[in-house]
């Protein structure tokens, strides 16, 4: 299991509702020729993708959205690779600025090929992904569903309270100074001491 | 023990409660005030028990890494590393109260097997003993009279960090220190 984080300066609704856009993806996921939605119940879809990078892959994969908290995907029928899944998480980033984007991606493509460079593949990808969803973002205008007021809203930072702390303590003693500072103790001698 | 990985262990009794202790390990913006060998750190995200955080380390390795951390209030701290070339996969402490205004602390650090003998460097980054002293100073800060019980004299300056901004004692006079972007912000 490859993991990456992507920080993209959106709020959480619009990047979810990006990541949630299957249809869009041939406008923004690298190598994306094909996204077609084959069928739809729920928060589940069923879709037929299409993928053109180091070699063409075509496969069936079936999403299941938790609205704005996190999109999974798995290969459900395929020829081409072993098995494919992954996840988005989505959290809302502590300065307010934006999402923070947790992905994950699994590829298996079967004995042939060694899992170092299965991984290496997938490392790309989901780099590579990451990069395409903030330039999208970026960009992009907003899908439908998702009103202007709530992409405007960004979560607040968490403002948390500082518990009171001693930084430095300096104090003469017979011998000098003792100079306090974070949890460490100097001793400073007088230089006729 | 694993072929693939080893964990180092440590443990100790800090004179603080678990709820300070837990504040400590959970301020990932902080760390790098007592963190050994850490040189930035940053809370990227956070939601209830789930938090995800930035560290940069300091020479000679440098280089970042992110951690996925799962809290239980007072009680467990875990980091996961998920992004970054260090070889620590999963950090944990627990905390448990020791007695009256005390808390045990342990600590487990897990990491991948380097069998590469010329790709050393990492040897000492994350050593639990020195961890957990360096987290005993920490506490130190936010329980100074634990550390400066000893000092008998004259108190020529002292600084404080509150809420209002650093509070600054001099021979006994009280001065209040801002932060120098509030005041330009305002």
């Amino acid at each position: 299991m490859i993991k990456a984080v992507i920080n993209v300066t959106a709020p959480r609704q619009q990047v979810f509702a990006v990541l949630s856009d299957y249809p869009s993806y041939t406008d923004w996921v690298p190598g994306c020729e094909q996204c077609r939605v084959t069928s739809r119940s729920g928060q589940s879809a069923d879709t037929q993708i299409v993928i053109n990078g180091m070699r063409r892959i075509e496969l069936a994969v079936r999403f299941e959205a938790h609205p704005t908290q996190a999109l999974s995907f798995r290969m459900v029928q395929g020829r081409d690779l072993k098995a494919y899944s992954g996840t988005y998480r989505l959290m809302d980033s502590a300065d307010g600025k934006g999402t923070v984007v947790i992905a994950e991606l699994e590829i298996e493509v079967g004995m042939m090929v060694p899992r170092f460079m299965v991984d290496r593949i997938a490392r790309r990808m989901i780099d590579e992904t990451g990069a395409a969803l903030r330039k999208y973002v970026a960009t992009a205008r907003m899908p439908t569903g998702v009103s202007a007021q709530e992409t405007r809203r960004a979560a607040p930072p968490e403002t948390k309270r500082r518990r009171v702390r001693k930084i430095l303590r300096v104090t003469k003693t017979d011998g000098g100074y003792s100079v306090w500072l974070m949890g460490e103790t100097f001793l400073v001698k007088n230089s006729g001491a | 023990m694993s072929l693939f990985t080893t964990t180092r262990r440590s443990a100790g009794v800090l004179r603080c409660d678990p709820g300070l202790l837990y504040d400590i390990l959970t301020d990932y913006d902080n760390y790098v005030e007592w963190f050994p060998r850490v040189a930035q750190s940053k809370a990227l995200a956070r939601e209830g028990d789930l938090a995800l955080a930035e560290f940069g380390l300091a020479p000679p390795q440098r280089g970042k890494f992110v951690i996925e951390c799962i809290h239980t209030r007072n009680k467990m701290v875990l980091w996961r590393t998920i992004e970054g070339r260090i070889p620590v996969s999963q950090v944990e402490w627990t905390i448990e109260p020791a007695g009256e205004g005390q808390s045990q602390v342990r600590l487990s650090v897990t990491s991948r097997r380097d069998w590469n003998p010329f790709a050393s460097g990492y040897g000492k980054f994350l050593k639990p003993a020195a961890c957990l002293k360096a987290l005993e100073a920490q506490v130190s800060t936010f329980m100074p009279e634990i550390a400066l019980i000893d000092v008998e004299g004259e108190k020529i300056l002292d600084l404080v960090e509150t809420e209002e901004g650093v509070i600054c004692w001099i021979r006994g006079k009280k001065y209040v220190l801002k932060r120098d972007s509030e005041e330009n912000h305002d």
